[in-house]
């Protein structure tokens, strides 16, 4: 492996292929299929886009960054299913471009998704 | 800057800000009803602005033909300084909204104060402007004594390092005023993305130049991350800022995907910016500053070959970690999070290999605070990414998520790690950059460490308990079986603990205001002696006493 490597290392090009082909194969299994496995999002025939009035409230949610704080995805554990109702499906985001599921960070607001805020 | 640019270049240089401040303006103009105007603003002033400074140096004396076969360290001088004041201000706006939360009135009123506008102005002040900044410059210092060579070209560094701050000033300056593509790490809207990724090219061909006329024929580890970092950060930010513009005349823009297929891209997203951006990037710097500072080679030259490509490899597979539980197909739940366990291995080789090197020079360890920033740094890594393993299992991501837990453990990150391995890399970098013996203070770089480490404990310990506080709190039931507590109630018992998390925050901060004026100083003391040296050849000493005016 070592000799090998002591090859590789001596190819500037070299070494950048290898670095773009190793770091893409991850992301490309785990986002691609997300695409074309129809079971990925729900079929929901009474899904609609957002109004217009919606929108413009949704870009004050986002130019605000209310996000940072709240999110629009209720997790399917018991205790969020009762505090906020019923859990998200991935159905229901799909006309947010992009989605607000919310950061990462901490939920120091509670979760929004089941407050019609966009209203 | 300008004295060490060849003719051409500086005709080139006032080409690209010409160009520049016409971006600036046609923005102002197509945006003049938007807030995109006044980020055209922005645009034009600082680069009319930097085109003044080109001019009034225009036709000073060019450079010596020979420049290219030595090293070209201004824009990594420049690049310290701005990293450091960078750190002041992120670090500050950091205070900031950790004030915010314990005291919500600190806003005054106005609309750009709130805590939603404030806090990307702190994630991208401290991660692109202090951290992006401090690897720019390291990366160019690093690079040139790896390959014993000079960089291709004195412009296309300067670009990099100006054309990225401006990328900063137009990212954080935006975020006050409503500016926000709302995915986190990658809030800035379209015309600043598409300017990072022209910045972003110059500098991976500037990497792929300077390598091309190496004189040493292996690449050095150092370099490995580097261009792992500048090559996949690349990828990255192309992938998840694909986005439709309302108009060209209008700062919002659209992502292209939705949904969960959104949702997984922002978090492979998300989560690699923390791998090659936080990580490798940083480790890049490790791998050069640790064994030089400490004077002992890396430990094991295999340890380096398995943690690096294991980083390359896995990391790109974790981020659904940060989406346990959602509406994401569990199938990709699952596969993030088996990644994120085995993630601890190259990891942990990583931060072994340092600690290792360190072996027969704990002495100075002991002694040198710069070197302990390293180890220091070297052992935060290893606690941050056994404790992101960790909380990528399901069951226990089910309590920490949403929490003050993920914050803490950024933190640890942050803070522990990528903080104080470039205060380390920064205080070895700043005498060898401006041939001095030492630091201005070696007592203040002291000060700085200890600052720095009780704050970051401060913070870490605070976040750990108000995060399993708060996890606890959201699903505890009482004995008829309905929820004890409501939402309000884990918002006040966080009262405490965000007054702690400011203290250790303000501890931290302080600690880096104090790094900076120490790097000024140590600036101006090597001026002084420059200036000396050449007064004392040609200038006659005059009284240095100011004769007294009337009237004082």
């Amino acid at each position: 492996m070592a000799e090998f490597h002591r090859k590789l290392e001596r190819s500037a090009i070299g070494f950048v292929l290898a670095i773009i082909g190793v770091s893409a194969i991850g992301g490309f299994v785990e986002i691609a299929p997300l695409f074309t496995i129809h079971e990925t999002v729900e079929d929901a025939p009474d899904m609609r886009v957002y109004t217009p009035l919606e929108l413009a409230g949704r870009n004050i949610y986002i130019r605000e960054g209310c996000y940072a704080c709240h999110s629009q995805m209720i997790r399917t554990l018991r205790d969020e299913v009762e505090r906020y109702g019923p859990y998200s499906l991935a159905v229901e985001s799909k006309y947010d471009h992009p989605m607000l599921w919310g950061s990462k960070a901490h939920r120091a607001g509670p979760g929004t998704a089941r407050r019609k805020i966009f209203r | 800057m300008v004295s060490n640019l060849t003719m051409t270049e500086r005709r080139l240089a006032v080409v690209i800000l010409i160009v520049l401040s016409l971006v600036g303006l046609t923005m102002s103009v197509a945006g003049r009803a938007d807030l995109m105007g006044t980020q055209g603003f922005i645009v034009l002033a600082f680069s009319v602005g930097l085109a003044f400074v080109v001019m009034s140096d225009f036709y000073s004396p060019t450079p010596d033909p020979k420049r290219l076969e030595r090293y070209f360290d201004d824009p990594t001088k420049a690049g310290i300084v701005l990293s450091m004041i960078w750190a002041v201000i992120g670090m500050f706006v950091g205070v900031w909204v950790a004030a915010l939360l314990a005291w919500p009135d600190l806003t005054f009123d106005a609309a750009w104060a709130s805590f939603g506008r404030l806090r990307p102005v702190h994630t991208s002040g401290v991660i692109f402007g202090f951290g992006g900044n401090a690897l720019i410059a390291t990366s160019f210092h690093v690079l040139q004594r790896t390959s014993q060579g000079g960089l291709p070209d004195q412009l296309s560094p300067w670009f990099v390092l100006i054309g990225y701050n401006l990328f900063c000033v137009v990212a954080a300056s935006g975020y006050l005023i409503g500016v926000t593509q709302s995915k986190e790490y990658a809030e800035p809207e379209w015309y600043a993305d598409i300017w990072l990724v022209i910045v972003w090219v110059v500098y991976f061909l500037i990497y792929i130049r300077t390598l091309a006329r190496r004189k040493e024929p292996h690449i050095y580890v150092a370099n490995w991350y580097y261009m792992a970092f500048i090559l996949v950060v690349a990828v990255l930010h192309i992938v998840n800022n694909l986005a439709v513009p309302v108009s060209f005349g209008h700062a919002k823009s659209y992502s292209l995907f939705s949904g969960v297929q959104d949702a997984m891209t922002q978090w492979w997203y998300g989560h690699n910016a923390v791998a090659f951006f936080l990580t490798a990037g940083f480790l890049g710097m490790m791998y050069y500053y640790l064994p030089k500072r400490a004077g002992r080679p890396i430990y094991s030259y295999r340890l380096s070959i398995i943690s690096f490509w294991g980083i390359t490899f896995m990391y790109m597979w974790a981020g659904s970690h940060h989406l346990h539980y959602t509406a994401l197909p569990q199938w990709v739940q699952t596969l993030g999070m088996t990644f994120s366990l085995v993630l601890l291995v190259p990891s942990w080789a990583s931060a072994g290999n340092a600690l290792a090197t360190l072996n027969g020079a704990w002495h100075k360890v002991r002694d040198d605070a710069t070197l302990r920033f390293m180890m220091v740094a070297a052992v935060f890594y290893g606690l941050a990414t056994f404790e992101g393993s960790f909380m990528a299992i399901r069951a226990v991501n089910s309590l920490s998520h949403y929490t003050d837990w993920t914050v803490g453990h950024v933190h640890a990150g942050a803070l522990g790690w990528v903080a104080m391995i470039t205060f380390g890399s920064i205080y070895a970098l700043v005498p060898w950059m401006w041939k001095r013996e030492a630091m201005y203070s070696p007592k203040l770089v002291e000060v700085h460490f200890w600052l720095a480490l009780s704050g970051t404990i401060i913070y870490v310990f605070t976040m750990w308990n108000s995060g399993i506080i708060q996890g606890l709190m959201w699903r505890t039931y009482n004995e008829s079986g309905t929820l004890a507590y409501s939402f309000i109630d884990s918002v006040s018992a966080m009262h405490p603990y965000y007054i702690a998390r400011t203290f250790g925050g303000l501890l931290f901060l302080l600690g880096a205001a104090v790094g900076l004026y120490n790097v000024l100083m140590t600036i101006r003391a090597s001026r002084m002696e420059l200036a000396q040296a050449e007064g004392d050849a040609d200038i006659p000493l005059v009284a240095t006493a100011r004769a007294v005016q009337p009237g004082e």
